[in-house]
């Protein structure tokens, strides 16, 4: 394996609400492999956005904090440095695309304009000319038709795939080392998601770069990553490489998310299997494994109260080791 | 006999501008759709966004006033009725949204949410309508204390559960569901569907089931039909569309699901390009037009009225998208 460009270790995030702190991302660690694919998938509240805008250093400010661990990035921490230092890291080294493309852009300036700021950002002394011939290799290499006349228009002239798509130009404009691509395709219809995925990899092959894909669906995770992170309720549940994790997944989260996608050989009209109840609310979190309430598997009540402990399976697979699947681990 | 027919359905909306408001174009958001359900029955409605299957939901429940064609329900032709005569129709014809959270009131408790349709239909005294609200939370799986929350209380799952409640509320024959699990994470999203099938079995409902999601139509579908740009392009058995494609459109879309199952690396030929405006459409086949299809000319010359290719397989015929 080739060695990692990101080290994320025992990442803690949490939000100074009214009611107290809350814990958003407790505890998570990971490597990103240069030029390889990552993929974060969970659901809606469990922390995987909240990873990305650490690492990025993009918290909702003031009530957003990392309150402990560390964020490698080839070998410096960013939780320590400063903000200009950190800026300087983001979109040079480390770009991020968003999921909603016409919140994130500026509707009152031209694409062109947007283009070039980030040229400008990153390299105050570069020609205007420059630049802009920059911006128009970019928008070519994201297959947007009539780029040209594109760099004059602004975003609502475009599609959502089109915009999408200036976002994408726009965070790899500067050739970043890794990308964050935060939903990239949630708002996207399937043929134009395919399209834009189809983009990331080529853009990833082109330039050499590593990707942090996040998101809710697990077919884009299957056709896109090399490896996955499942996370469940502000913790890692479980990654390893993307083979391994639809082949035998070892959590039983894990087994109930792909389980219940219903699936072109499912036979239609029956019930799907389900992960009964829901999400526990951050602010009432069970200490030890918080897949619990919703388990399936017979279980004590120390399993709530007690962390759980992580347990490596070999090639990279690991899980979050809970006792009421732990003792069919080392069976197997 | 079927429950819900529709034909020729077309629904233009008015592009206005220009110093005056005049009307500059217009959008033909549907253009000539027709099908038909049998009570009991589920007809999946598929497409990108914007090929009108939104505005085919609507129309059905006559939240639109069609520009033009029929609508029969069980009998009665909606599309030419007034208001007070909806009123009487709208019992047997109800819909789910697909964004619970802004389909549901914030300010009445879910109490006065699901005795609200029984006060427009006048029915029941007041005792009556508390019993048969606290009945329709069970039916959904929602615990009995539910009627004294207010809906921000719920999480997406839920409140999608009480919207299916609402819906079911007067005893419908046919519910329109428009997305109704896009805004849900898929363990949840599992949980409605399942719940969305036992209702029909139990109740004998017919759905118009809309989603952009097309294994979930597959699921819960008996027959889909296929929109592009305003038309139904294909419209078959749901086993036999899945299998047996023979719309170039419907092939594209099939092939661009991104499949859970990383065993499975497919080369797939990419659709290029983005829906075209339903504002002034291309003549001809519009799907040949996008792909700039050599035929394409050929086919503004001809007849693209839906052909039965084989037993309930109608398939739009055109010379570029489907080989005859």
């Amino acid at each position: 394996m080739s060695e990692p460009i990101l080290q994320v270790e025992n990442l803690i995030t949490g939000f100074d609400t009214d009611a107290g702190r809350v814990v958003a991302v407790d505890g998570v660690s990971f490597s990103v492999p240069k030029g390889k694919t990552v993929g974060i998938v969970g659901e809606s509240g469990c922390g995987k956005s909240v990873t990305a805008f650490s690492i990025t250093r993009l918290l909702p400010q003031p009530h957003g904090k990392i309150l402990g661990g560390r964020i490698l990035f080839e070998n410096r921490d960013l939780t320590a440095i400063s903000p200009e230092e950190m800026r300087q890291v983001r979109g040079n080294d480390i770009s991020m695309i968003f999921q909603e493309p016409m919140t994130a852009l500026n509707p009152v300036q031209t694409i062109g304009k947007q283009l070039c700021e980030a040229v400008f950002l990153h390299e105050p002394e570069i020609e205007p000319r420059e630049a802009l011939a920059r911006s128009l290799d970019m928008l070519n290499k994201v297959r947007i038709p009539a780029a040209e006349q594109r760099l004059n228009e602004y975003p609502h002239q475009l599609s959502g795939g089109m915009r999408q798509r200036v976002m994408i130009a726009m965070a790899l404009i500067n050739t970043p080392k890794l990308l964050i691509a935060d939903e990239p395709t949630t708002a996207l219809d399937v043929t134009v998601q395919a399209q834009i995925l189809e983009l990331i990899r080529d853009m990833q092959q082109d330039l050499g770069m590593s990707v942090i894909l996040i998101t809710h669906d697990l077919g884009v995770i299957a056709e896109t990553c090399d490896e996955v992170i499942v996370m469940y309720a502000g913790r890692i549940v479980e990654r390893g490489p993307v083979r391994e994790i639809f082949a035998k997944p070892l959590h039983p989260y894990t087994q109930g998310l792909i389980k219940c996608l219903p699936k072109l050989d499912h036979p239609p009209k029956t019930p799907l299997p389900v992960i009964p109840g829901m999400v526990p609310s951050l602010a009432d979190m069970p200490k030890g494994c918080r897949f619990a309430p919703r388990c399936p598997n017979a279980h004590s009540d120390d399993v709530l109260s007690q962390r759980q402990p992580w347990k490596d399976c070999g090639q990279g697979h690991g899980v979050e080791a809970c006792a009421c699947f732990a003792s069919q681990l080392s069976a197997s | 006999m079927s429950l819900l027919t529709v034909q020729n359905l077309k629904m233009h909306f008015p592009v206005r501008g220009g110093v005056f408001y005049t009307t500059k174009a217009k959008c033909k958001a549907v253009d000539g759709v027709s099908f038909d359900l049998k009570p009991g029955e589920t007809l999946g409605l598929v497409g990108e966004s914007g090929c009108g299957k939104s505005t085919v939901a609507k129309s059905v429940v006559r939240l639109l006033k069609p520009t033009a064609g029929s609508i029969q329900f069980n009998g009665h032709d909606i599309s030419t009725k007034s208001q007070g005569q909806l009123r009487e129709l709208r019992r047997e014809l109800q819909m789910v949204f697909q964004d619970p959270a802004e389909s549901l009131n914030p300010r009445h408790t879910i109490g006065q949410i699901l005795e609200e349709p029984f006060i427009i239909q006048k029915m029941g005294t007041r005792a009556e309508r508390s019993e048969w609200a606290a009945e329709l939370l069970k039916r959904v799986g929602l615990p009995a204390d539910a009627v004294h929350k207010y809906p921000f209380e719920f999480s997406g799952g839920q409140r999608q559960r009480i919207g299916i409640a609402r819906a079911l509320a007067l005893k419908p024959k046919l519910i329109v569901c428009d997305e109704p699990v896009s805004a849900l994470d898929v363990s949840v999203q599992a949980q409605v569907l399942n719940l969305l099938l036992e209702l029909q079995r139990d109740f004998g409902l017919a759905y118009l089931f809309i989603a952009h999601d097309l294994s979930v139509v597959q699921h819960m579908s008996d027959r889909v039909a296929v929109m592009y740009l305003g038309k139904i392009v294909e419209m078959a058995p749901a086993a036999e569309l899945y299998q047996n494609p023979r719309h170039a459109y419907t092939k594209a879309l099939l092939d661009a699901i991104p499949v859970a199952d990383p065993t499975k690396h497919r080369e797939r030929q990419l659709l290029r390009g983005d829906v075209p405006s339903p504002i002034n459409p291309p003549a001809g086949c519009a799907f040949g037009h996008r792909m700039k299809h050599p035929k394409w000319e050929e086919s503004t010359k001809m007849d693209l009225s839906l052909k039965e290719v084989s037993p309930g397989h109608f398939v739009q015929a055109c010379p570029c998208c489907v080989d005859l």
